[in-house]
């Protein structure tokens, strides 16, 4: 097992070298990162622009751009003041050495752009991870114990309701009804945006409570979803002979359900869920900006319109690199859940 | 068994983790209002006094206000890099200019003790030398003197290699040098007389940064391109002083105690940094915010359906404008006779589409220059009147000869591309009003809906407008540095090429009388004789029908009856904030 696990980590090595160089180039092509500045008021006189172009590295083909960007400059001349003279060593490192360079828009090193974020959309992400798991297995599994049960139509009623919303249109949906007619209507009643109230600053009872509106806007398209694909999964099961001879071997029905059949219902359960694992840092870019979360999902839509590349690329190999590692895991976890499984 | 154990424990995990991240959340940048950034120590002169007892207010709730922006994020918080609105709005907060200009026109003294002229001896006689006489007794928010010396800093940073500023204009172009002549008079020695002297150095956006702040951090890194008051501010020289930066979510600003018109009226600001206008509204709604920002004239009902909330507005230099590509080497036959382009604009009924679709909310102009003195006031706007647009294209050979109900004229059909940025549902709307109005003259109008993008690509990037690959367009656009008049965007030389492809004439508009008009009144600093000129150049404008303003698109902000004495202005939007106060 750790042979195969350290083979696969070797692999992703030239994988992720290879993704990084494709996202660059097409990152290189969303645009021209100096078209926003200056925004909609103030367009970059062309003496600035030229400027800026060789301040920035723009100046240079793109496959360099990509070398200077993996390696750094700071083993190079460069031409730093304009004067067509290569006389000044770079001072970049390179993401091999931990820079990923200076956001173009705000000038100040990507990854700390990146950091401020991390936090936020993993709270929110992981929670809302964790909500829909618990609720989905719950009614998932109700739902295939009691095929066609009263519960269970209502249930799926509901089901396909909340697959069917918009995230947007539930968002301000919940605004509307729990923050602002509540507040109307004399109720307790959630905030509409932010982390906390800024009078009172991030105490701990402040996040929850303003998690609580995004979080529920998440969820609840996707519990719908994950339900669904549970029940179908656990009604596959629960028709086969191993259950019923389990069954009929005088286990209680909680340990039959529990430790047989939603173990290996799991497994595509697993898959599915190392893939969304490493795109929870990705963020929610409509409920985010709904309710003013300061997550990674308005980061990322601000640095791509913007052409800002070492900002998207940072968020973009970050993701990358877990998605590999997800994978790895997702692989390993099936060896737990399906001993069946062996990896030479 | 087995498994239960390890649910609870998964479960317990979780939480553990969920209040880890809660307790650690954002790296929030938050510092106390009186002391300098730890990292870049003060080495001038100490605090000349200590600051002023505060009012006894420790008894009350703090007065707080919050603005909500939906612009997102400030790209920085030091001028030499900054350009958005919202942190132009920022710097009036926190940081003075030489002088704010109000709805009105006035010139409101801020660091200067009097606008230079040239009855007063601060204009030379031939404009070259422009002296500024600074208040003595103002200091920075830590008690440091602000001096002629931090504004001769602030224009070397502007111009060092070292910065990526992010524009060095007007500087570079019209100025030679800056002169400490003694601590509270400053010389600025210009290449070439500039008209707009009063309006782009250290006024708006362009404000004068902390020397004993800022110089070391330049020493020790040769660039103040890291630096951390460029993030968070808390040395200032405005009415408030900035305590708190979380990105994506906030700026909050406290009341500078030092400010040299004293103390202001509220203690806090908060300026929630939003992207989405529904979140606006609700926020507007629920009492969350008390003043909303950028607000839309399709907004206006719902805002007016609240009850406590009023509507203010400030014009602000910009308008929205149907820009018609006459360039004779790529523009439709039609549309480079003037008699269809006035055709077209006659047989729009903006009044309708304001009233309609933005709820009466913004003026028709006449000319580019609307709410400036440069405004011609013998021009009125083009009236909507489709029988004189009918006669004109007539009179212009324009005449529907097959009977397809589109005019033509040497086996051209009158069919015009008209190219914009779509998406937004209101504007769509008024495109396709625009396109049925059209209809009715008889001039067929493809609407071609774009992203901001492709549409306003450079002309290396063959972009429709940059290239000449339209008919007629539109888009908000405006005076940089209003209330100064002056662009370059009507100037033959400015139309795109190969050797240009970031000219700002898209339009291909190139009339020799208004080129050299547009070149004298840039350094004429004769008040008088430049209003003239600009009178002449918006008759030629007219006349030709070059452009057609479609409506004014003003600061328009929404302001909760809980405040009291709020104002605003166009030219610096929050230069009264230090008057603002709670009502109740």
């Amino acid at each position: 097992m750790v042979r195969y696990v350290l083979r696969r980590l070797l692999q992703a090595i030239p994988l992720l070298l290879i993704i990084s160089l494709i996202l660059f180039i097409l990152i290189s092509n969303l645009g021209d990162p100096l078209a926003s500045f200056g925004g909609t008021r103030r367009r970059l006189p062309p003496a600035d622009r030229e400027r800026l172009t060789r301040q920035l590295g723009l100046d240079r083909p793109v496959i360099v751009q990509y070398c200077i960007w993996l390696i750094g400059n700071d083993w190079m001349k460069i031409d730093a003041d304009g004067d067509g003279v290569y006389d000044e060593y770079g001072t970049r490192h390179g993401v091999l050495r931990g820079d990923f360079g200076n956001s173009f828009q705000e000038r100040r090193p990507a990854l700390e752009v990146i950091g401020e974020r991390v936090w936020n959309t993993l709270l929110l992400m992981t929670t809302c991870e964790a909500v829909v798991l618990i609720f989905s297995l719950l009614i998932g599994i109700y739902s295939a114990l009691r095929q066609y049960s009263a519960w269970d139509n209502v249930i799926t009623a509901f089901s396909f309701i909340g697959y069917s919303m918009p995230v947007f249109w539930l968002s301000l949906m919940l605004i509307y009804i729990f923050a602002v007619n509540f507040k109307r209507w004399g109720l307790p009643y959630f905030p509409v945006s932010g982390m906390y109230d800024l009078g009172v600053g991030p105490t701990l009872g402040q996040i929850v409570w303003h998690l609580v509106l995004p979080v529920a806007s998440l969820s609840i398209v996707s519990i719908a979803g994950y339900s669904r694909y549970v029940r179908s999964q656990m009604l596959e099961v629960i028709n086969q002979d191993y259950i019923r001879t389990a069954y009929a071997k005088g286990l209680p029905g909680r340990m039959v359900i529990l430790g047989h059949a939603l173990k290996n219902a799991a497994l595509p359960l697993v898959t599915i869920i190392g893939m969304d694992l490493p795109l929870l840092l990705g963020g929610a870019v409509v409920t985010e900006a709904i309710f003013g979360w300061p997550g990674m999902g308005r980061l990322y839509f601000k640095a791509t319109n913007a052409a800002d590349i070492p900002v998207t690329m940072g968020i973009l190999v970050i993701i990358s690199v877990l998605v590999v590692l997800f994978q790895i895991i997702t692989d390993v976890t099936y060896t737990f859940l399906d001993p069946r499984i062996r990896y030479g | 068994m087995c498994l239960k154990k390890v649910g609870w424990v998964t479960i317990s995990l979780w939480m553990i983790g969920s209040l880890l991240l809660a307790a650690c959340g954002a790296p929030t940048t938050t510092a106390t209002t009186a002391a300098p950034v730890a990292t870049e120590p003060a080495t001038q002169a100490p605090p000349t006094e200590e600051p002023p007892t505060p009012e006894p207010t420790a008894q009350a709730a703090p007065k707080s206000v919050t603005m909500t922006f939906v612009g997102g994020d400030p790209e920085s918080l030091n001028p030499i890099y900054a350009y958005s609105w919202t942190a132009e709005c920022v710097f009036d907060l926190n940081l003075a200019s030489l002088w704010n200009i109000d709805n009105d026109g006035n010139y409101i003294m801020d660091l200067a003790e009097e606008l230079p002229a040239l009855e007063n001896g601060g204009v030379s006689e031939d404009g070259l030398v422009i002296t500024i006489k600074l208040k003595p007794d103002v200091t920075w928010s830590d008690g440091t003197p602000l001096t002629a010396q931090d504004a001769v800093f602030t224009y070397d940073m502007i111009m060092d290699e070292g910065n990526s500023s992010y524009s060095r204009y007007p500087w570079d172009t019209y100025v030679e040098s800056l002169t400490a002549v003694d601590d509270h008079t400053l010389q600025i020695n210009m290449t070439a007389p500039y008209a707009d002297w009063s309006t782009s150095l250290f006024v708006g956006i362009s404000r004068i940064i902390p020397r004993h702040v800022l110089q070391p951090v330049f020493q020790a890194e040769g660039t103040l391109d890291n630096a951390g008051w460029n993030r968070l501010p808390t040395v200032g020289s405005g009415p408030f002083i900035l305590t708190a930066f979380e990105p994506a979510s906030h700026i909050a600003l406290a009341a500078n105690d030092r400010y040299w018109r004293g103390r202001p009226h509220l203690d806090q600001i908060y300026m929630r940094l939003l992207e989405d206008r529904a979140a606006q509204l609700a926020a507007l709604a629920s009492g969350e915010s008390d003043i909303g920002s950028y607000i839309t004239g399709a907004e206006l009902p719902t805002i007016n359906g609240m009850g406590n909330v009023d509507i203010t507005s400030s014009i602000n230099g910009y308008q929205v404008v149907t820009f018609l590509n006459v360039d004779l080497n790529t523009a439709h036959p039609a549309m480079t006779d003037s008699r269809v382009r006035r055709a077209i604009a006659l047989a729009w009924d903006r009044q309708l589409m304001i009233d309609q679709l933005y709820s009466g909310l913004y003026q028709i102009p006449a000319t580019y220059w609307h709410g400036t003195v440069y405004d011609n006031p013998d021009l009125e706007p083009y009236p909507y009147d489709p029988e004189q647009a009918k006669a004109l294209l007539d009179e212009a050979g324009w005449i529907d000869t097959n009977g397809d109900g589109v005019r033509d004229k040497d086996g051209v059909e009158l069919v015009l591309r008209y190219k914009y940025v779509g998406g937004d549902e209101t504007t769509d709307t008024r495109v396709a009003s625009m396109q049925q109005m059209l209809a009715d003259v008889g001039i067929k109008m493809d609407m071609v809906a774009e992203t901001s993008e492709v549409l306003w690509a450079s002309y290396d990037e063959a972009g429709p407008l940059a290239t000449g690959d339209y008919d007629m367009t539109h888009y908000s656009d405006g005076l940089w540095y209003f209330p100064s008049p002056d662009t370059s965007y009507f100037l033959c030389s400015e139309i795109p090429t190969a050797d240009n492809p970031w000219g700002y004439n898209w339009y291909g508009i190139c009339i020799p009388a208004l080129d050299e008009l547009f070149t004298a009144q840039a350094v004429e600093i004769n008040p008088e004789k430049r209003v003239e000129m600009f009178y002449q150049i918006g008759k030629i404008m007219y006349d030709e029908t070059l452009i057609i303003p479609m409506y004014t698109d003003p600061d328009v902000w929404a302001v909760n009856r809980r405040l009291k004495d709020v104002k605003f202005s166009g030219v610096d939007p929050l230069m009264f904030a230090w008057e603002w106060d709670v009502a109740e």
